[in-house]
């Protein structure tokens, strides 16, 4: 899942407070499930927006609503349809790309992040994640005893530990497990410890980030509706 | 017209190698540099050149390696994965070599988060054992890491690091294989305060015959203060520094001023002189950092002296 | 208007609406909801209730360690103090919502609680 953390309360008032008429739109999948953009949290961040203003007298109100995901057009459209009136500013609380989303749906109506998108990662119980992926596009996974070193050893070393692994830890921080010590330990229990000894080449970056912008394409679900 | 490497000269005739480190200076201070480098010339082979170490900005490996080259001194440049990716390494390796450097040492680089830049971004494009062979690849087929020939010549002395007290202990004599098969000529280690675990690490090298693939140069770091051992115990990963020094290193505060030093010192000529009946070991390198002037005293008094003419 | 809205009791069955029962006192300013835990509140439903009904809203859970359903209480002390500290980022009285773990023989304590918001 998207690990997102909601930004502080004052840098959410600072983008709405010249408005009138607001939106806090939540995102019912990952930012929900990290307690931090669903459903809940929309109406929390309303329900301080609207008891700030109400304490300053002040003509401003917020409403909230959210969808299923925001990072697909068909759910943040139906937002969209229940809006009586258009808001002036809208507060997305879903990641990065439900932010962008809901700004190609709204056209004209600022939006603005209610949270920071942080990392791709597991719930390892309610309330706290941590990272597992780096979307690099060429997953290496199967030589690394399924522990990702490119997303979690800090310097995304892809032979071994450096000199700074001490005690399971990273030279980083201590709370930072050390991914090629994981690596050697899960090997080590699964018989293959041969695999650390493989030299893993130089890697093609062109599928991360590093290859320019990337879209995907999956074929079979496409239909060219003009074809004859 | 290049020289061939001093340090690989001396490690080709069987003699024992002795290398030290200098940290070039936070500027454009030369001064610094030509001094450092007179305290020590003639009494090391080689002189590592720190590259931004600790990840605090520092002048260049590249330039301070030119000084040294300049001043006649062999230098070991250093280079590590944190800040350049394979583009940019390749290009100051090409620079490098036009200026007369001989010698690389391939490293991962401390993480920036370290540094006196923490908020930086860093590269790590490629890791040091992908780095090393790369640069082998250039050196023995003369082509670019894309397999583009490389216009005019192109040569390095490559080393590589080992940590022999780092996590998990049981890899790092693997970790050190792939670093030779990578295309290490030679390795520096870690500092050694452990001599009987080295022993034990030095033992899993033979045994695997690593010893006869690379030269191997024992790390060494001579103690300046109790403080400053208990210091590395407790913050510098993948060091161990035994209780027994440690009480050294107080008895000797306890007797007064100098005196500390004056220990660090006869420790670290004990261990290199312990260094050098290891089987397996090629030499020695002596970080005394930012103490660079005590290089010549404890390379005399191990009895390295002089260093063999080639 | 706000001055006439009244105060909101949010009680734990288990703890705060006992003493409640004990206390035998007849709120004038103050709405009584029985709750099945505390751990159950949320801030959403807290800040409507601020935004459209109440003036103050107090809650009385369980005493320290003593949650019917383990960690309730805790769970919602934690969730007070984030919701306290958004409210004084947004420079609104922290007052406004008040916390309290008490067991089934702190009497004395709910009462001058019930007191206090009362007056």
């Amino acid at each position: 899942m998207i690990v997102v953390k909601r930004k502080p309360i004052k840098e959410i008032l600072e983008f709405v407070k010249n408005s009138k008429n607001i939106l806090i739109a939540g995102c019912g999948t990952c930012a929900a499930v990290c307690l931090e953009g669903g459903e809940k949290e929309a109406a929390e961040i309303k329900g301080l927006l609207n008891l700030h203003f109400k304490n300053e007298d002040k003509n401003i109100s917020a409403l909230c609503d959210s969808a299923v995901r925001l990072c697909d057009p068909e759910f943040v459209k139906d937002i969209k349809l229940k809006c009586n009136v258009l808001p002036d500013v809208i507060i997305s609380l879903g990641c990065g790309a439900g932010v962008q989303m809901v700004s190609d749906i709204f056209e004209s109506v600022p939006v603005f992040p209610g949270i920071n998108t942080t990392f791709l990662g597991t719930n390892d119980e309610l309330g706290v994640f941590s990272e597992k992926c780096q979307g690099c596009g060429e997953c290496i996974l199967d030589k690394t005893g399924g522990i990702c070193p490119v997303s979690r050893c800090s310097k995304s070393l892809l032979n071994g530990p450096c000199g700074g692994s001490s005690d399971g830890k990273c030279e980083v921080d201590d709370t930072i497990d050390c991914a090629w010590q994981l690596i050697f330990d899960r090997l080590k229990t699964m018989n293959m410890l041969d695999k650390m000894q493989e030299i893993i080449p130089v890697k093609d970056w062109r599928t991360s980030r590093d290859g320019g912008v990337r879209a995907m394409v999956k074929e079979e679900a496409v239909i060219d509706k003009n074809e004859e | 017209m290049h020289q061939e490497s001093n340090l690989k000269k001396v490690l080709d005739s069987g003699k024992f190698a002795v290398t030290c480190e200098l940290g070039p200076p936070k500027g454009t201070d030369l001064d610094v540099v030509k001094e450092k480098a007179s305290l020590i010339k003639g009494y090391v082979d080689a002189v590592n050149v720190t590259d931004n170490q600790t990840a605090i900005v520092r002048l260049s490996s590249i330039a301070t390696s030119h000084i040294l080259h300049d001043l006649g001194i062999d230098p070991i440049m250093q280079m590590v994965c944190r800040d350049r990716n394979r583009i940019a390494m390749q290009s100051d390796l090409f620079g490098a070599y036009s200026l007369g450097i001989k010698n690389l040492l391939c490293l991962s680089g401390d993480h920036q988060t370290f540094g006196n830049h923490p908020e930086s971004k860093n590269v790590f494009d490629i890791d040091s054992i992908q780095q090393l062979s790369m640069i082998n690849k250039m050196k023995n087929e003369k082509k670019a890491y894309c397999g583009e020939e490389i216009e005019g010549d192109f040569d390095m002395f490559l080393g590589g690091a080992s940590n022999p007290f780092g996590d998990p202990y049981e890899f790092r004599v693997i970790r050190l294989a792939k670093k030779i098969n990578a295309g290490a000529k030679f390795i520096q280690t870690q500092c050694i305060y452990d001599m009987d675990k080295f022993e034990d690490f030095m033992k899993m090298v033979r045994d695997m015959g690593l010893h006869k693939k690379t030269y191997i140069l024992a790390g060494v770091l001579p103690l300046k203060s109790f403080g400053m051992a208990k210091y590395m115990k407790n913050n510098v990963a993948g060091v161990q520094i035994p209780d027994e020094l440690l009480n050294r290193m107080k008895t000797a505060k306890a007797a007064g001023k100098g005196m500390s030093a004056k220990e660090g010192i006869k420790i670290c000529v004990e261990q290199i002189k312990r260094l050098r009946n290891i089987e397996g070991v090629h030499g020695v390198h002596v970080m005394a950092i930012e103490w660079e002037k005590k290089v010549p005293q404890i390379v005399e008094e191990a009895g390295l002296l002089p260093r063999p003419e080639l | 208007m706000t001055a006439k809205r009244k105060n909101l009791f949010l009680l734990c069955e288990n703890s705060g609406y006992l003493l409640f029962e004990k206390a035998g006192i007849t709120p004038n300013n103050s709405d009584i909801r029985e709750i099945p835990c505390a751990g159950r509140v949320e801030k959403n439903e807290l800040l409507d209730l601020l935004e459209n009904e109440y003036r103050k809203i107090i809650i009385v859970s369980c005493f320290e360690g003593a949650c019917h359903y383990v960690y309730g209480n805790k769970r919602c002390a934690k969730k007070i103090e984030a919701l306290k500290k958004d409210l004084t980022e947004l420079s609104l009285d922290t007052e406004i919502i008040e916390f309290h773990s008490l067991s089934a023989n702190m009497l004395e304590d709910f009462r001058e609680i019930i007191n206090k918001a009362e007056s």
